[in-house]
């Protein structure tokens, strides 16, 4: 098992149970493959730095879980299928963490 | 330029009236070094932005102050925080 933290953008001009449902299929991709959800930290709607397919508004969540690495493309290759989804970005954190 | 060197020639042979300029090296410290930062997160946008110019692009270490390590961790959240909409591609 491995910590990942993915950054999902979606569409903002989708109402908040839409919105809702797509955190919680988002979720069911990572549990049906036989990982956890640690949390959802839902940012909300935000100005974006530029312009994505005419959209100036974005729904920020960020969602951390835990998963076996072998499973993280299907996962991945999922995302694009939920609604009002404009992109993703996963890291791995504990990757880029220096010891000081 | 020639003549300020005649000029220290000069106040060399008259003895050190005037007191060389030594230009002191600036003490730089890493600020992520400093607060002992493991991980830069490109999700801190505001931090990010201290790291780009008003233009949008990546600041050089040499204006930054960053350790070379610290200066590559924050180019790449950079461009991951860009990738997200975080932070702009270029600003006018």
């Amino acid at each position: 098992m491995r910590t990942y933290e993915t950054m999902v953008l979606l569409d903002a001009g989708r109402s908040d149970a839409e919105i809702e449902e797509a955190l919680g299929k988002l979720s069911g991709l990572i549990t049906e493959r036989g990982g956890e959800v640690a949390g959802i930290d839902r940012w909300g709607r935000r100005r974006l730095a530029y312009e994505i397919e005419h959209l100036l508004d974005g729904y920020y969540a960020v969602v951390t879980y835990n998963l076996e690495p072998d499973k993280r493309s299907e996962v991945e290759g999922a995302m694009p299928f939920l609604e009002g989804f404009i992109r993703a970005k996963t890291v791995v954190p504990a990757a880029r963490t220096r010891t000081p | 330029m020639a003549r300020r060197e005649q000029g220290s020639r000069r106040d060399r042979d008259q003895g050190s009236r005037r007191e060389r300029f030594v230009r002191k090296p600036r003490v730089r410290v890493c600020f992520f070094c400093k607060d002992k930062v493991g991980y830069v997160d490109y999700k801190d946008a505001a931090t990010l932005r201290r790291y780009m110019s008003d233009r949008g692009k990546i600041r050089a270490r040499r204006a930054t102050g960053c350790c070379t390590k610290h200066q590559r961790d924050v180019a790449i959240a950079i461009k991951n925080a860009r990738e997200m909409a975080l932070l702009p591609y270029v600003s006018r």
